[in-house]
């Protein structure tokens, strides 16, 4: 896969700036953690990443003609589909129908819900519902996982699940992956590389590529204490 | 035993009808204005095993057939187009507007100047229920979730699976919602036409009839008549809405085994 960047976006609503000298790598086969307050400007980011948004100055390479997967902070799921057509929906057009089904039924039993592939979302807990969301992006199988917030909505218990669940299918499936979260214990539970962001106009704080090391909870709280004491 | 229980609350109910019906019959004491049960039922039978019974109820069951599918053809075509595109939305508006307000009277006797009495109880119909469809249909296009259509951009899906597998099951679900409701409206505003425009062998014809001879048990019988043609629409309509599942779950090429949610 090509390289993955972006460097010196700035990004301004009605001179209002919001992105400030921004510049990300993002590696292969690993999932980079963009770690940012809310309304920071997380969701702009990824709208110029995706190429919804135009307007900006900087450079975003690597992503033209990229197939992305999206798992957004709700499910999107369609209500009268079953979680299998849900998912076949997004295949129909890239694969034939044997594919399709070997897909669905290998990254159901990845996400843990092969039982109710032919369940309807509104039978569905809100756990597995987002189960359904993260095997849809799977099994789509694009050159890019792009999650916007996922674990959002999910009660604590579900979250540590299926953060845990996820970091092991992503590594299994070898996606890449860029995350995107206000959370820092997901972050660190889930990245291989953090990105601190700062609050308006956001720039990039810190920068976290070995997330191993001790303390490495409080460095990040640090850093943000910080930009609340500047 | 709760279907039990509302059952048997139906058939008290209905057993107070009767009561409340004879108890009044003998207290006015003239089977003009109120004929008993019992000459009712008289009546009724013999509307029943009349040679024309047949045909004027297929005649008018006819007329509520064909203006019901008028209606919600024109509103599928004219509520797409406009869920779709706002300046034909805005349009056509005022001429949907004036038929939500205009009285039903008033359309029924523009259409009898306009057709013949055989007509115009399907256009009255279609005046009238073609607004209630039409904003069914606007509805189920314009009230699937945003996300959802984001979603199936950002997996490039094409227009043809995004208006197969969304937005039509949605505008079914909200037609099938008011299907029953709307025949029904359908039929009284068709008998209601048939009454004034007087056509050949129909319920409304009968109606008028058995009234200009006096004979109220006949007008009571035939409502009886209409009351049981009601109840077959509404499980005609029951039927129709579990028919258009499973097509759309033969839709779906077979693939899975579905439950039902």
């Amino acid at each position: 896969m090509d390289k993955l960047y972006i460097k010196n976006i700035n990004k301004s609503f009605n001179n209002l700036e919001v992105l400030k000298d921004i510049s990300l790598n993002f590696k292969e086969e690993e999932i980079t953690c963009i770690l940012g307050p809310s309304g920071c400007g997380k969701s702009t980011l990824l709208n110029i990443i995706t190429g919804i948004i135009t307007d900006y100055n900087g450079e975003v390479v690597g992503f033209n003609n990229k197939e992305i997967s999206f798992i957004f902070q709700e499910d999107r799921l369609v209500p009268w589909l079953t979680v299998y057509d849900n998912i076949r929906l997004v295949l129909k057009d890239k694969y034939n129908e044997d594919q399709i089904h070997k897909r669905i039924h290998e990254y159901l039993y990845l996400t843990g819900i092969e039982d109710y592939m032919y369940y309807y979302p509104s039978s569905l807990s809100g756990g597995m519902k987002q189960r359904a969301s993260i095997a849809r992006a799977l099994t789509f199988g694009g050159d890019l996982i792009i999650m916007d917030e996922p674990f959002k909505s999910l009660d604590i218990k579900s979250k540590l699940q299926i953060l845990k669940d996820f970091k092991e299918i992503v590594q299994t499936a070898k996606s890449t992956v860029i995350f995107v979260t206000h959370d820092i214990d997901e972050a660190i539970e889930i990245g291989d590389s953090i990105y601190l962001l700062s609050d308006k106009p956001t720039y990039i704080k810190k920068a976290w590529n070995n997330l191993d090391q001790e303390n490495l909870r409080n460095e990040i709280l640090m850093n943000i204490m910080q930009e609340s004491v500047d | 035993m709760k279907g039990f229980t509302l059952n048997k609350n139906k058939l008290l109910g209905f057993i107070l009808i009767i009561i409340i019906w004879t108890i009044s019959y003998y207290f006015i004491g003239n089977s003009v204005i109120l004929p008993s049960p019992i000459e009712t039922a008289i009546a009724f039978k013999e509307i029943i095993s009349s040679q024309n019974f047949a045909i004027t109820i297929f005649t008018s069951l006819n007329r509520l057939i064909v203006s019901f599918l008028i209606a919600l053809f024109l509103a599928l075509i004219f509520g797409i187009i406009s869920a779709l595109n706002q300046w034909f939305y805005d349009l056509i508006s005022p001429l949907v507007a004036l038929f939500k307000i205009v009285p039903t009277m008033a359309i029924v006797i523009l259409a009898l100047i306009w057709l013949t009495n055989r007509r115009a109880p399907i256009l009255i119909a279609v005046i009238i229920v073609f607004p209630i469809l039409y904003e069914a249909v606007i509805k189920g296009i314009r009230d699937i979730d945003r996300n959802i259509i984001n979603m199936t951009k950002v997996y490039k899906v094409q227009q043809k699976d995004i208006v197969r597998y969304i937005y039509i099951p949605n505008i079914i679900n909200n037609i099938g919602a008011i299907l029953s409701s709307t025949m029904g409206l359908c039929l009284k505003i068709i008998i209601g036409g048939e009454v004034l425009g007087q056509p050949l062998n129909s319920i409304g014809t009968s109606i008028q009839t058995e009234k200009m001879y006096l004979n109220t048990a006949g007008v009571l019988a035939w409502i009886g008549v209409l009351l049981i043609l009601s109840l077959l629409i509404n499980l005609a309509s029951k039927v129709i809405i579990c028919i258009s599942k499973a097509i759309r779950k033969g839709l779906k090429d077979g693939q899975a085994i579905h439950k039902e949610y």
